[in-house]
């Protein structure tokens, strides 16, 4: 075996830090590769957690992710990244001494965020990890008083979904006025519809005022002044970067790790990022920014590969074109390029908030993005048009078939 | 190590027909107008790149590669 002369550490062994990994090793990445993760577990797919692992359709073997190169990794799982000194290119890990490397991938996602009032009992979880899901199938196994799920974004809405399914009493309550906010009120209205036919209780608006954990189950005072006895409580209230390590090491953490158009770490050397905790210039000309979309973590993940390895100069700019999916009821949702609540919206095909269609995003009278309710089909077409229209370099979204639209 | 031949197979149970591997391997993958999937079970050894690049962005990870 050849002498290994240089180590990159991959702080993060979710599904970005595993796909730089891959890639690492796809460019001939021949030195030492050091895989950090906090969980006990190998990357796994996490998407199925709320869907099919709840649903008890795929155990916990079928989550883990195919790798299509020998990454030849020291793993070094259920351990920490504590401390970057990105001057010396040192990390720590765990309690150990600090590593030296002569790369480093940031991939340390997010972690579920708790609400401050929430009590710390063990029937009011959330649901990030496999272990966050096991656990919550351990009491809904015990148990069949409600389940609350608080949130309005996708996780809780999925969820919500998946045990309604399996004849669970589900109550859905967001803060919010409307579910899927950002994807604006054609699609929230659509899946709130869904819930209410499959017998959810939704509450808009609402928050728990009050907690009441007893031996009897969980007591929840809502701002709506309805009152509840719950067997579980999910608290799926979105994800805070996990950055806390990052504190002196002279990278801007606030709201994930800034990055430049490559995925450099902006202000510090031989260092990228990837996935959910990376804040970049997603558009050319606009405010960068975080997406934890699943897609994108492979997608960065690989990019920053690249760009480690080649160097800041050589480097390529990432500029995707966001794609991400939801499935409730077994009705799939699918979206690509730029959507937001404060954008112009209009039907393209259908009628997304009754059944099947393409609703189209514009900003400044241009389509800027798409989302498809039980359209695959149209969500490949649209997505081709986006490439095209978008004008992206490298766009390679291929245009499957003729525009019909 | 040379390669020879390339084997792909959708695990039917697994996929949802999202067709993202379409987009990403529009020469191998396929959704049909009756929203099915088809695909070539032993495509050209050239399509490999994005034959790997649809299994790794597929929602379900349904899609497996094995190459010789």
């Amino acid at each position: 075996m050849s002498r290994r002369i240089e180590r990159i550490v991959v702080a993060g062994a979710g599904l970005a830090g595993m796909r730089a990994a891959e890639r690492l090793r796809e460019l001939g990445f021949t030195g030492e590769l050091v895989l950090v993760g906090a969980e006990r577990h190998r990357p796994y797919h996490r998407p199925a957690l709320s869907k099919q692992f709840l649903a008890g359709d795929l155990g916990p073997r079928d989550l883990t992710l195919s790798c299509y190169a020998d990454l030849d990794a020291t793993w070094r799982l259920g351990e920490t990244v504590r401390r970057l000194d990105a001057r010396r290119q040192l990390v720590q890990i765990g309690r150990g001494k600090p590593l030296r490397y002569d790369g480093l991938v940031i991939a340390t996602g997010v972690r579920a965020r708790r609400t401050a009032d929430a009590p710390d009992d063990p029937r009011v979880l959330t649901l990030r990890t496999i272990d966050d899901a096991t656990a919550l199938q351990r009491l809904l196994r015990a148990d069949d008083r409600p389940c609350v799920i608080i949130g309005g974004g996708f996780t809780a809405s999925e969820l919500a979904s998946t045990l309604a399914e399996q004849g669970r009493d589900v109550v859905l309550a967001s803060r919010s006025g409307r579910l899927l906010g950002a994807l604006g009120p054609e699609v929230g209205h659509a899946v709130a519809r869904l819930h209410e036919d499959h017998g959810v209780r939704t509450w808009l608006d609402a928050t728990v005022q009050h907690w009441v954990p007893g031996d009897w189950g969980i007591g929840l005072h809502f701002t709506n002044g309805q009152f509840l006895v719950a067997g579980s409580v999910v608290l799926a209230v979105g994800g805070e970067p996990d950055t806390a390590w990052l504190a002196g090491s002279g990278a801007d953490h606030s709201d994930g790790v800034l990055c430049e158009r490559t995925c450099h770490v902006a202000g510090v050397r031989d260092v990228v990022a990837a996935g959910d905790v990376a804040r970049w210039p997603v558009r050319p000309g606009h405010p960068p920014r975080r997406v934890e979309h699943w897609l994108n973590a492979v997608e960065m993940g690989r990019a920053a590969a690249r760009n480690l390895l080649s160097g800041r100069a050589a480097a390529i700019p990432f500029e995707p074109l966001p794609r991400f999916w939801s499935e409730h009821y077994g009705e799939r949702f699918q979206a690509a390029g730029f959507v937001g609540p404060g954008q112009t919206r209009m039907s393209l095909e259908g009628d997304v908030t009754n059944g099947p269609g393409v609703l189209g995003y514009y900003q400044r009278g241009a389509l800027v993005g798409v989302v498809a309710r039980e359209n695959p089909r149209g969500i490949l077409r649209w997505t081709a048009e986006l490439d095209h229209r978008l004008a992206r370099r490298g766009g390679r979204h291929r245009l499957p078939e003729p525009l019909t639209a | 190590m040379s390669k020879h031949r390339m084997t792909v197979t959708v695990d039917n149970y697994r996929c949802h027909r999202y067709g993202v591997c379409e987009a990403e391997a529009p020469e191998v993958f396929r959704l049909t107008a009756d929203g099915r999937l088809g695909y070539r079970a032993q495509p050209s050894l050239w399509t490999r790149e994005d034959v790997l690049t649809a299994a790794r962005s597929c929602p379900m990870q349904a899609i497996h590669v094995e190459t010789r």
